[in-house]
């Protein structure tokens, strides 16, 4: 079985997979890669009040894309909730990553590129919706008891160093400690599944140009800065999944970015020309140049817009480029 | 290269709601003046408390309730444009019908999704005369009513406080208990602040948890035990 955080041996699966590249921990602001079919631009700011208040930002992302191979990608984001109780969300929020990213790339990935999906396509659909969610909530909670285990909670632990921040309570559970929302996307050939838990927003554009959402069924409970989570109970109910066969209109463009991003717009289409600006300004000047203004209009959207941490990770079909 | 992706640039709106009691009796020992008077005096905190987080657009309105139930300032206001003219007591208690006057405002029609939980301040000194459970649902049967910051201030002993512990509908956050002028001034001024600044977080909320309050609130101020009780 896979341990420990960000570890790259997938279930023993790896020595089946393409070569591939993957985000690096280190450079965490800004990533890009031109190395497979799908171009990836990733980056991650610090929220306009987080920075005020001495907070870290929460937001985690992480990305893995095949070499030279098929244009197979895996893209996570997450989105840790920040708030008082939650004292522990941008570690929570990068188990998310990781966890998600290594079962997408081990477990679904394999069984998409030996062809046992494509031969039973409906079982494959079903398994997935069936076993995906459990196995995902129960491997990040897997990963949290690890860390809080090495890493017990001390009686004083808060979320920010803000003194007028409200305390914690010393019995808020273990998973609240943690609690982040969660975003992900495996792309391939075949077929494209999207993943939501909570909050966020994952924006496609199609070949002739329309920006569209994955189909998921309304969560009722996003309103208000309230979210379905990873730490809520019973989290794997609201995990929603949704798989798009590749088949006459694929999308070019997939961006999954967390909901500092939209709701730094009053309109859902202003949100939405995001997508379509960043589409254009990838076709025109390149990922790499994308890359590099990419952390510094986060900064700016969130500093104008809704003050919360911003993450985006975007992956772009390499054919359609200039 | 565009300047900045995207559409205009928009704060999320924070609307604040006043559910003022003006029946007959805040007229008995100065309490609807000292109402007046501790609103009036919240204000440049509760100005300041929003500039501190410019990144919230706080909207101001304020429901009178006596007999029957109307707007005292109906379009919502900028916070720094928002002034206070003052309430006159009389009539009965009609406090029902005042919720759901905030009710048609918090239907999602007219709620921007991405809007903060909303600030919803109920004060009152006596017992309800009409049907408060109608206007409890109504305000309950609101998504964004449900998720909204709730707080009630008992002015004097005679407040029914069964009733604002009802609108408020969570047992860890009890109606804050105003016994004179000093201890109106510390709870509006607050719920101006403290109440505005935690509501105005970006900071997210997991549902399905064991979180009873819809947002993590500072404790209150003490009330005043220095000065004798006066209602």
């Amino acid at each position: 079985m896979m341990s420990g955080e960000g570890g790259r041996e997938y279930d023993g699966m790896e020595s089946k997979l393409p070569p591939a590249q993957e985000s690096r921990n280190e450079s965490p602001s800004c990533s890009t890669t031109e190395a497979c079919g799908w171009q990836i631009v990733s980056a991650s700011a610090p929220g306009a009040i987080h920075e005020r208040s001495g907070a870290p930002n929460q937001d985690a992302l992480c990305w893995w894309s095949a070499e030279r191979e098929k244009p197979l990608a895996v893209l996570c984001v997450a989105d840790g909730h920040g708030g008082s109780e939650y004292t522990r969300s941008d570690i929570g929020a990068r188990r998310a990553v990781t966890q998600t990213q290594m079962l997408l790339v081990s477990e679904a990935l394999p069984r998409i590129l030996d062809g046992s999906a494509r031969r039973d396509w409906t079982q494959f659909e079903r398994q997935i919706k069936q076993r995906l969610p459990k196995e995902l909530v129960n491997r990040w909670r897997k990963s949290i008891y690890e860390h809080v285990t090495d890493n017990p909670i001390s009686e004083d632990e808060a979320s920010c160093p803000d003194e007028e921040a409200v305390a914690p309570q010393q019995d808020t559970p273990v998973e609240q400690r943690y609690g982040a929302t969660l975003l992900a996307a495996l792309l391939t050939p075949e077929l494209h599944l999207y993943i939501q838990l909570g909050d966020g927003d994952i924006l496609t554009i199609s070949a002739d140009g329309e920006v569209t959402r994955p189909p998921f069924e309304t969560d009722s409970y996003l309103i208000a800065n309230h979210t379905t989570s990873l730490c809520s109970k019973d989290a794997w109910r609201f995990v929603r999944i949704h798989f798009q066969s590749i088949v006459d209109n694929p999308p070019v463009f997939v961006m999954l970015a967390t909901d500092g991003y939209a709701n730094s717009f009053a309109e859902d289409a202003d949100f939405e020309q995001v997508a379509r600006d960043l589409y254009t300004a990838i076709q025109e000047d390149g990922p790499a140049a994308v890359a590099d203004h990419l952390p510094s209009w986060l900064v700016a959207t969130s500093k104008g817009g809704s003050g919360d941490d911003i993450s985006v990770v975007i992956a772009t079909e390499a054919d359609r480029l200039r | 290269m565009p300047k900045l992706p995207g559409g205009p640039l928009a704060r999320r709106p924070l609307h604040f709601i006043w559910i003022a009691d003006c029946s007959g009796s805040m007229g008995y020992g100065g309490k609807i003046q000292s109402l007046n008077n501790a609103i009036r005096e919240a204000l440049p905190h509760m100005q300041d408390a929003a500039a501190q987080n410019p990144n919230a657009e706080v909207m101001v309105r304020a429901v009178k309730f006596s007999s029957g139930a109307n707007w005292h300032v109906g379009s919502a206001v900028q916070v720094d444009q928002f002034r206070w003219d003052d309430l006159e007591a009389n009539g009965v208690t009609d406090m029902g019908k005042a919720l759901q006057l905030v009710a048609e405002q918090l239907d999602p029609a007219n709620m921007p999704q991405r809007a903060l939980p909303p600030v919803l301040v109920l004060i009152s000194d006596g017992h309800p005369t009409d049907d408060v459970s109608a206007g409890l649902r109504a305000l309950m049967d609101q998504p964004w009513g449900t998720k909204a910051v709730r707080v009630a201030i008992a002015i004097g002993d005679d407040a029914e406080k069964s009733v604002l512990q009802r609108f408020i509908g969570h047992p860890e956050l009890e109606p804050l208990q105003a016994n004179n002028a000093e201890s109106l001034v510390k709870f509006i001024k607050w719920v101006s602040t403290a109440v505005l600044k935690s509501a105005s977080s970006p900071a997210s909320q997991a549902v399905n948890t064991d979180q009873g309050i819809n947002v993590p609130l500072p404790p209150p101020p003490d009330p005043d035990v220095n000065v004798d009780d006066v209602w």
